[in-house]
C-alpha cells in the first residue's frame, strides 16, 4: 500500500496539472481526531468562539485527495501573538519532522478548521489559502461544523477556493467591475468538494464487531424531539449581523456612488468652462485648450472592495441552508407524527 | 444778474447799485429782465392758442434758469465763507499745519465759486482773509511762540506759499486795507439783500397770484401755474412738494369751470403721491387724508358733472386702482401696532371704504369691468380677516362718522380752502385737521359674509387669474374665521391652487399660508384634529412661521432670503388633501440680506391688526399633534421597555418628528420646572397623557392663557373649544393607557374605564372595539360580564428574532431599490431587463409573506446578479439576504405549526400516549 502511495505521488507531478480535484478521501481515524480536537477545544473555549486548527496531511492521487493524518496546531487563543506564530511554526515543522521518523505521510495537503454555524467564510481563511495555494496547488479545508455536531449531524465539509477567484484575488482588490469582467458570483468563491470517509479493513471489520443493533429497529422517541428552536435562533441572529454588515457595505457603495456621481458633475462642468473658454479663445484667434482636464486635477474615487461583500453572500447563504436543513427535518418529524396520530 | 453782481465785487458801488436793482427786479415784477414776462401777459390777451402758452412757458423758464445759478453761487459762496471762519479759528489757537490744509481747501473752493459764478473775481471774503493770514503770519513771526515740530514747519511753508499767493492779489488786498471799514459794510448790506433775494424767490409764485383777487385770477393763469408744476414735476432737485400741493389746493379754489378744477385736483394727488418712494417710506397721515378728500371730491364732481373727459375718468381709475392700496398698507406697519395712533389710523379704513364703494359705482357705472374687479378684490381685502364683532364695531364706527359728517357737510371744504390760503409753516399743522367726511350714500350690510360673497362674485365674473385666486383664498379665509371647515377646504381644494404654489408672487403666497393657518384653527375649532395638524404641520415643520406668515420682521442676522417653495403632500385616509404649500422663505442663515431684500420683506410684512395670533397657533398645532401621537408613542416605544412587535397597520411612521425631538429633550433633563411657555405645557400635557391622565393633561392644557385669544371672544365658543379637547383628551388617554398598559390586565371591566376615563359605555366600547381591530389589543369582548378580556402571548425569542430580521432584510431591499434607482434614474425602469430568469430564490419567494414578497419578486425578476445593472455584491446580497427571509418566514411557519404542535398535542398528551403505544 505504501509503495502505491509512493508510486502516486511520483505520479502526482504529472497530473496535478490537469486533473481537477474530485474529492477527498478521509481516513476515518482523520476525522475522529479531528472532532475530537474540535470537541474539547469548543468545550473549553465555548464563549470565546474560538476556532481551532490543526495540519492535514496526505497524499495527491489524481482526482483524488487523500488525507491520511493529521496534528493539531496548538491552542492560539494565545496571549503574546506574534510569539505564537513563530512558535506555531516551529512547532508544525518538528512536528512534521517526527511523523516522518514514524514513517507517516508528511505530505501537507492543507488544514482544517472548527467552525460554529458554518462562518468560516472570513477574510482569514481567504488569506490562509492565498498562502498555502502558493507553495500548494492544491489543498483543501477540512471544516468540521460544532454546532451541527451537537445537533446531531455530521458537519463535515471540504473546501477550496475557486480558480477564478483566487486568479482575481490575487490581481488586486476586487472591483465590481473586475467581477462582472470575470462573470464572478458569490457562488463561484468557493467549492466544495465531496468528501468519503475511508477505513482500513479492520478498522470497518472491528466498527461491525462493536456497532449496536441497527438503529431503525430500536424505538427511539428521542430522535422524534423538535430541537430546532435553538439552532434557528442561533442562525437567525448570525443572519441579522450579516444584515447589518450588509448595509454598511451598502452604504460604502451608496457614498461611493454619490462621490462619483459628484465627481462626474464637476467634470462635466470644468468641460464646459473649458469649451466657453476655448470659444473665447478662438474668437480671439488663440489656441484652444484641451477640454480634458489635466492629470491629477480629479482623482478616481477609490472603489470599495467588494470582497467583504461577496463574504457576507456566501456566509448567509450558508445560515440560510443550516435553517433549510433544520427545518426541513423539523417538518418531516412534524408530518411523520401526524401520521402517527393518524394511525392511532 | 448774479454774474454782474460778482463781477462787479471789486467795486463797492457799482455792486451794490446791481443788487439793489435785482431786488427791485424780483419784488415788483418789473424792470429790464422782467420785461418780457410782464410784456408777455399783456400781449397774451392779444395772442391765440399755443404761442401765447409757449411764450409763457419760455419765460417761466428762463426764470427757473436764473433762480438755479443763483442758487449754486449762493452755496459755494456760502462755504467759502465757512473755510474761512474756520480758518479763523485755527489762527486762535495757532494751529499751522490745520490753517494749510484748510487753505488749500480755500484755494480749491474759490476756483469752484468763480466756475458757479462764471467770473473771474474774487470775493471778498477772501481777500480779507489773505489779509488777515498776512497779519497774523507777521505777528507770529515777530512773537515767536513755541510751536510744536509739525506746526513749525507747517508755519514756515505757509510763510512760503502766502508770500507767493498774495502776490497775485496785491492789488486787491491793498484796496482792502486802505479802506477795510466801509467794504464790511458793504459787504454785509449786500449779504442781507442776498438773504432777502433768497426770500423772494420763495415768495414770488405766491405775489403773483396768491395776492391777487380771486375774481381776477383767469384761467389762462391757473393754467400755466398747472404747466409750471407739471413741468417741475420731474425734476428732483429742491422742489418743495408741500408748496407744490398748497399751491394747487390754492388754485383749486379759484379754478375757472369744473374741468380745469378737476385737472388740479388730479395733479394734487400726483403731486402727494411724488412726495414718498412706496419703497421706502410711508404717507403721512395728513397727506393721506387730503388724498382721500381730494378723491371724494374728484368723484363728487366726476359724477355731478358730464364735464369730466373720458381720458381724465380713465386716468381716474388707474390712479385709484394703483394708489390705493400702497397707501394703506404701507401706512400701517409704519406705526407702532399698540400706540394711539395706530387705532385712529384703523378708523380711517371705513373712509377708504367709502371711497372704493363709491369708485366701484362710478366704474359699474361707466362699466370698466377690469377696473371694477380690481377695486373688488381691494375691498374684499379688506373684509375677509374681519371676525363678526370686529366687522359690526367697524360698521357702527362709520355709521357714526357719517352721521357726524352728515351734520358738518359743507365745512370740510370751506375749511379747507380757507386753510390753505396762509403760509407754509401754518399749513403743516392746517393739513393734520382736514377731516375727511364720509359721504351719506356710504352703506356697509348687516352681514359681511354676503358682502364678502358678493365682492368675490364681482371678482370670479370680471377678474383675472391672480385676482380671481386671490379673491378665492380670502373667501376661503372668511369661511375658516367663521367656523366653515367644509366649505372653505372644498373651496380650497376645488381651486387646486395648492398645486401650483411655486408660481404665485410673494404676496399670494403670504395669503396662501396664512389661509392654510387659518383653515388648521378652523379645524382644530370644528374638533378635526386630523386635518389640524396637517394644515399645521407644513407651515411648522419649516420652524419658520412667522416669515411664513409675513408677520415678523426678522433680525439682521436671521435674514429669511428668498422663498422657495416646499412642497408637501399630505394625505389622509378619507380624503386626498393636497395641501400644502408653501412659499417657504429658505433662509441662508448667517448670511447678512441685502437692504432690497430687507425692504422687499418689510413690504410683504402684514399689518399688525390682520395677524394671526402665533401663541394661539402653536397650541393648536402642538396640542393636535400631542392628540395624535401619543398613543402612537404607547405602541412604539411600550413602559416595559422591551421592543414589542407591532402588527404593520400601527406601525406608522412617527407623525410628528418634531414633536419626538421635543420629547426627547424633554426626557433628558433632570429637573423640570413647572411650564412656563406654549411648549412646556403642552409637554407636560403629553407626559400625564402617555400615563393616561387624562385630568392632569386637562388641567395643563386649560393653563394655557391663549384660549382667550379664541377669535370670537364670546366665552361660548370657548367652552365649546375646551368641551372639545376634553373629549379628545378622554377618548387619547383611553386609547393610550389601553395600549399600553392593557397588555398587564388579564381581564378589564367596561365599567370600570368608563369611570377612569368618564366616558360613556358606548364609546369606551367604541374604543377598545377599534383597538382590537387594529391589532393594538389582543383582547375579545366579554357581553354578559361586561368586561374585555385580554389574550397576551408575549412572542418567543425567536419570533421577536424573525421579526427583526424581516424588518432589517425590507430596508436593505429599499436601500437597495434606491441605488439602483440613483443607478439607472427611476425606481421602476424598463421591462427589457427583465429576461425572465427567475432566481433560485423564486420558488421560496411564493411563500413569503405579502411585502417580503414584493421584495423577492423584485429580486427574483432582476434574475442574477451578474446580469443585473446594480453592482454584482449589492444585488447578490440583497439575493442572498432575500433567499434568508424567505427561508426566515417560512421557517416562522413551521415556528407556528411547531408550537401548535407542542401546545396542543404534546401537552394533551396524546403525542406521548401515541408513542407509548408504539412502545
Amino acid at each position: 500500500m505504501a509503495a502505491v502511495s509512493f508510486a502516486a505521488a511520483a505520479a502526482k507531478e504529472k497530473h496535478q496539472e490537469r486533473t481537477p480535484l474530485q474529492r477527498v478521501q478521509l481516513e476515518g481515524h482523520v476525522l475522529l481526531k479531528i472532532a475530537k480536537h474540535c470537541r474539547e477545544s469548543d468545550a473549553s473555549l465555548r464563549n470565546s468562539e474560538a476556532t481551532v486548527t490543526g495540519q492535514l496531511l496526505g497524499l495527491d492521487v489524481g482526482p483524488t485527495l487523500e488525507v491520511t493524518d493529521c496534528f493539531p496546531y496548538p491552542g492560539n487563543a494565545g496571549e503574546e501573538e506574534h510569539e505564537a506564530v513563530g512558535e506555531g511554526e516551529s512547532y508544525q515543522l518538528e512536528m512534521m519532522r517526527c511523523l516522518r521518523e514514524v514513517n507517516v505521510d508528511s505530505n501537507t495537503v492543507g488544514w482544517y478548521q472548527s467552525t460554529s454555524s458554518g462562518s468560516f467564510q472570513v477574510v482569514e481563511m481567504i488569506e490562509t489559502f492565498v498562502s498555502y495555494m502558493e507553495s500548494l496547488e492544491r489543498c483543501v479545508c477540512i471544516v468540521y461544523d460544532v454546532s451541527a455536531a451537537e445537533a446531531g449531524a455530521l458537519g463535515l465539509k471540504a473546501v477550496r477556493l475557486s480558480e477564478a477567484f483566487v486568479e482575481a484575488y490575487r490581481e488586486g482588490s476586487l472591483s465590481i467591475e473586475k467581477i462582472r469582467a470575470k462573470g464572478l458570483s458569490w457562488r463561484d468563491m468557493f467549492v466544495d468538494i465531496p468528501i468519503t470517509v475511508h477505513n482500513s479493513p479492520m478498522a470497518a471489520a472491528l466498527a461491525a464487531e462493536i456497532a449496536p443493533p441497527s438503529a431503525a429497529t430500536t424505538l427511539d422517541c428521542d430522535r422524534l424531539n423538535l430541537g430546532v428552536a435553538s439552532l434557528l435562533e442561533k442562525n437567525l441572529s448570525y443572519l441579522n449581523d450579516c444584515l447589518d454588515d450588509l448595509m454598511i457595505e451598502q452604504g460604502k457603495l451608496s457614498m461611493h456612488q454619490n462621490q462619483l456621481r459628484r465627481q462626474q458633475q464637476a467634470i462635466a462642468q470644468f468641460k464646459m468652462q473649458r469649451r466657453q473658454e476655448n470659444t473665447v479663445r478662438r474668437a480671439a484667434g488663440d489656441e484652444p485648450l484641451t477640454e480634458e482636464p489635466p492629470e491629477g486635477m480629479f482623482k478616481p474615487v477609490p472603489e470599495p472592495n467588494q470582497l467583504d461583500n461577496m463574504l457576507l453572500s456566501n456566509q448567509m447563504a450558508s445560515y440560510c441552508q443550516h435553517i433549510n436543513s433544520a427545518t426541513q427535518q423539523a417538518l418531516s418529524k412534524l408530518k411523520l407524527a401526524d401520521g402517527l396520530q393518524a394511525a392511532i | 444778474m448774479a454774474s454782474k453782481f460778482w463781477a462787479a465785487s471789486s467795486s463797492d458801488e457799482e455792486s451794490e447799485d446791481v443788487v439793489t436793482s435785482s431786488q427791485e427786479d424780483t419784488s415788483t415784477g418789473s424792470g429790464s429782465s422782467s420785461d418780457s414776462s410782464s410784456g408777455s401777459s399783456s400781449d397774451s390777451s392779444r395772442k391765440k392758442g399755443a404761442s401765447r402758452f409757449l411764450m409763457g412757458s419760455s419765460d417761466s423758464e428762463s426764470e427757473d434758469e436764473r433762480r438755479v445759478v443763483r442758487s449754486a453761487k449762493d452755496k459755494a459762496q456760502e462755504e467759502l465763507r465757512a473755510v474761512c471762519n474756520d480758518i479763523k479759528n485755527k489762527m486762535h489757537i495757532n494751529d499751522w499745519a490745520a490753517i494749510q490744509t484748510l487753505f488749500d481747501k480755500l484755494n480749491k473752493q474759490l476756483e469752484r465759486t468763480q466756475k458757479a459764478t462764471q467770473t473771474l473775481g474774487v470775493p471778498r471774503a477772501y481777500i480779507r482773509l489773505l489779509c488777515d493770514l498776512e497779519d497774523f503770519l507777521a505777528k507770529t513771526l515777530a512773537e515767536k511762540p513755541k510751536l510744536s515740530p509739525t506746526n513749525t514747519r507747517a508755519f514756515t511753508r505757509m510763510k512760503q506759499t502766502l508770500r507767493k499767493h498774495n502776490a497775485s492779489y496785491g492789488e486787491q488786498i491793498q484796496s482792502f486795507r486802505a479802506n477795510p471799514i466801509v467794504e464790511t459794510e458793504a459787504e454785509d448790506s449786500a449779504s442781507e439783500m442776498e438773504m432777502t433775494v433768497r426770500t423772494g424767490v420763495v415768495q414770488r409764485p405766491k405775489d403773483k397770484i396768491l395776492l391777487m383777487d380771486p375774481n381776477d385770477i383767469t384761467y389762462e393763469m391757473v393754467q400755466k401755474k398747472l404747466q409750471d408744476i407739471a413741468v417741475a414735476r420731474g425734476k428732483t432737485t429742491r422742489i418743495d412738494r408741500q408748496e407744490q400741493i398748497e399751491m394747487l389746493t390754492y388754485l383749486a379754489g379759484v379754478t375757472r369751470g369744473p374741468v380745469q378744477k378737476v385737472e388740479v385736483l388730479i395733479n394734487v394727488i400726483t403731486v402727494t403721491f411724488d412726495m414718498n418712494q412706496p419703497t421706502q417710506s410711508a404717507m403721512s397721515v395728513p397727506n393721506w387724508n387730503r388724498c382721500a378728500q381730494t378723491m371724494f371730491d374728484i368723484m363728487v364732481w366726476g359724477n355731478l358733472g358730464a364735464f369730466l373727459e373720458r381720458l381724465d375718468d380713465e386716468w381716474n381709475g388707474n390712479l385709484k386702482a394703483r394708489h390705493e392700496p400702497i397707501v394703506v398698507a404701507d401706512i400701517l406697519p409704519a406705526l407702532d401696532p399698540h400706540a394711539n395712533e395706530y387705532m385712529e389710523r384703523l378708523k380711517d379704513e371705513a373712509v377708504l371704504l367709502a371711497l372704493a364703494q363709491k369708485v366701484s359705482e362710478y366704474l359699474m357705472a361707466r362699466r370698466e369691468l377690469d377696473k371694477l374687479a380690481a377695486v373688488a378684490l381691494n375691498r374684499i381685502q379688506h373684509f375677509y380677516y374681519k371676525t363678526d364683532v370686529v366687522y359690526s364695531a367697524m360698521r357702527n364706527l362709520a355709521l357714526q362718522r357719517q352721521k357726524d359728517s352728515a351734520g358738518a357737510a359743507p365745512a370740510p371744504n370751506a375749511g379747507s380752502d380757507g386753510d390753505f390760503k396762509v403760509d407754509g409753516e401754518e399749513v403743516e399743522g392746517a393739513t393734520g385737521l382736514i377731516i375727511v367726511a364720509i359721504p351719506s350714500e356710504f352703506s356697509l350690510p348687516e352681514s359681511c359674509a354676503q358682502l364678502v360673497d358678493q365682492l368675490a362674485r364681482v371678482v370670479y365674473v370680471h377678474g383675472n387669474d391672480n385676482q380671481k385666486g386671490q379673491a378665492m383664498l380670502c373667501t376661503v379665509y372668511f369661511r375658516c374665521i367663521h367656523d366653515d371647515f367644509y366649505s372653505a377646504r372644498d373651496t380650497l381644494l376645488m381651486s387646486r391652487i395648492q398645486e401650483q404654489t411655486a408660481q404665485l408672487d410673494a404676496k399670494m403666497q403670504v395669503l396662501y399660508n396664512r389661509t392654510i393657518a387659518q383653515l388648521g384653527l378652523c379645524a382644530f375649532r370644528t374638533g378635526l384634529i386630523n386635518e389640524c395638524h396637517q394644515a399645521l404641520m407644513d407651515l411648522y415643520g419649516t420652524g419658520r412661521v412667522k416669515e411664513l406668515l409675513a408677520q415678523a420682521r426678522a433680525p439682521g442676522l436671521h435674514p429669511p432670503g428668498l422663498h422657495v417653495v416646499t412642497y408637501v403632500q399630505a394625505c389622509t385616509v378619507r380624503h386626498i388633501m393636497g395641501l400644502l404649500l408653501l412659499q417657504g422663505i429658505q433662509q441662508h442663515r448667517f448670511q447678512e440680506k441685502t437692504p432690497e431684500q430687507e425692504s422687499a420683506e418689510r413690504r410683504r410684512q402684514v399689518p399688525f391688526h390682520m395677524h394671526i395670533n402665533l401663541e394661539l397657533l402653536e397650541s393648536t398645532y402642538l396640542i393636535s399633534a400631542m392628540l395624535m401621537e401619543v398613543p402612537a408613542m404607547a405602541t412604539l416605544h411600550p413602559v416595559d421597555g422591551r421592543k414589542r412587535v407591532v402588527s404593520k397597520p400601527l406601525r406608522r411612521q412617527p407623525i410628528l418628528l418634531l414633536e419626538h425631538r421635543l420629547m426627547d429633550n424633554y426626557d433628558r433633563q433632570s429637573f423640570t420646572g413647572p411650564p412656563e411657555n406654549v411648549r412646556d405645557h403642552v409637554m407636560a400635557a403629553v407626559r400625564a397623557l402617555a400615563t393616561g391622565e387624562w385630568r392632569r393633561s386637562y388641567e395643563y392644557i386649560t393653563a394655557l392663557t391663549c384660549w382667550s385669544l379664541l377669535p370670537q371672544v364670546a366665552t361660548r365658543l370657548k367652552d365649546a373649544v375646551l368641551c372639545m379637547l376634553r373629549l379628545k383628551l378622554q377618548q387619547e388617554a383611553l386609547r393610550t393607557y389601553l395600549l399600553a398598559y392593557g397588555r398587564f390586565y388579564s381581564s378589564l371591566s367596561i365599567t370600570q374605564l368608563c369611570n377612569m376615563f368618564e366616558l360613556p359605555g358606548c364609546q369606551v366600547h367604541a374604543i377598545v372595539s377599534r383597538l382590537i381591530v387594529d391589532d393594538g389589543l389582543p383582547a375579545s369582548h366579554d357581553q354578559p360580564t361586561g368586561t374585555v378580556v385580554v389574550h397576551n402571548v408575549e412572542p418567543t425569542a425567536l419570533q421577536n428574532l424573525a421579526g427583526t430580521f424581516s424588518d432589517k432584510a425590507s430596508l436593505l431591499v429599499d436601500l437597495n431599490e434606491r441605488a439602483l434607482a440613483l443607478r439607472t434614474g427611476a425606481l421602476h425602469t424598463d421591462e427589457d431587463e427583465n429576461d425572465g430568469r427567475r432566481g433560485p430564490d423564486g420558488a421560496q419567494a411564493s411563500t413569503a409573506p405579502a411585502r417580503v414578497a414584493d421584495a423577492l419578486v423584485w429580486v427574483a425578476v432582476w434574475g442574477l446578479p451578474e446580469a443585473s445593472v446594480v453592482e454584482a455584491g449589492v444585488v447578490v446580497a440583497v439575493d442572498t439576504a432575500s433567499a434568508s427571509v424567505a427561508t426566515a418566514s417560512c421557517q416562522s411557519r413551521t415556528l407556528q405549526r411547531k408550537a401548535r404542535y407542542t401546545i396542543s398535542e404534546f401537552k394533551s398528551g396524546v403525542f406521548g400516549s401515541s408513542t407509548t403505544i408504539l412502545t
